[in-house]
């Protein structure tokens, strides 16, 4: 259960990483079936029109790593590996990705625990670690 | 009548053209680190460590961080600002913590 403080900076962030000089090359939308969750296309500065729907959510507190998937652009299904991007650590197959920064890297790595910066900003650094990740590693689109 | 503290309008012309205003985003933070008179010659090694300095921060065995220009990762810590900049006055940076994967 999110907390009024969690609920008030996610909400006042919403607005503010829109003037992030790199919001131009983002479409954000609140993830309206969770408190804490927000969708974000993007796409690699390398390949622009490859676009990328991340799902991103909160689930424990909004300060912990958060949960990253990728759905289908069209129809938001979350089962389609072609819909995520390949990065070091992003496992299309089973829609998980093994990174520091996420809940599933953090469940598959135990040993992770405490590693997690303290961050005051949370969705400032997810969209802006997802885009370097974008434009630093990017590999291509997964495959079937 | 100008001081010594004062430059003459030419002089400040000639001294804003030696520096860069340079900005670094630690994107976990809500503060930014600003150098609004930043020399050209500057190495990214040498922003860095007065980026890391600012936000309290170490680089160890378990953990990195990465200064990226934008969002390109920069890894030639040893190039200056002038370099980097061009003809341009201002440089944006995001830092990245990169934590050693097992």
């Amino acid at each position: 259960m999110a907390s009024e403080l969690e609920l008030a900076l996610f909400e006042e962030e919403f607005i503010a990483v829109q003037s992030l000089p790199e919001a131009t090359r983002w479409q954000l939308e609140r993830d309206n079936s969770v408190p804490l969750g927000l969708f974000a296309v993007m796409h690699p500065i390398s390949s622009p029109t490859e676009l990328y729907k991340a799902r991103i959510r909160w689930n424990t507190s909004y300060f912990a790593p958060f949960s990253l998937k990728y759905v289908d652009m069209n129809t938001g299904a979350e089962n389609n590996p072609t819909a995520w991007p390949l990065c070091p650590g992003f496992r299309p197959a089973s829609f998980d990705t093994c990174i520091t920064i996420t809940s599933e890297g953090h469940a598959l790595h135990p040993e992770w625990a405490g590693q997690f910066p303290k961050v005051a900003l949370p969705m400032q650094h997810a969209l802006l670690h997802l885009q370097l990740l974008l434009d630093n590693s990017y590999m291509g689109r997964a495959r079937r | 009548m100008s001081t010594n503290e004062q430059l003459h309008p030419e002089q400040q012309r000639v001294h804003d053209d030696q520096t860069i205003n340079v900005m670094v985003r630690y994107i976990t933070a809500t503060r930014q680190f600003v150098d609004p008179r930043a020399p050209r010659e500057k190495t990214l090694a040498s922003l860095k460590q007065q980026v890391l300095t600012f936000y309290g921060l170490v680089e160890d065995a378990t953990k990195t961080y990465q200064l990226a220009l934008g969002s390109i990762v920069q890894t030639n810590l040893s190039a200056d600002l002038g370099a980097l900049a061009g003809t341009a006055h201002e440089l944006r940076f995001n830092l990245t913590e990169v934590l050693k994967q097992g």
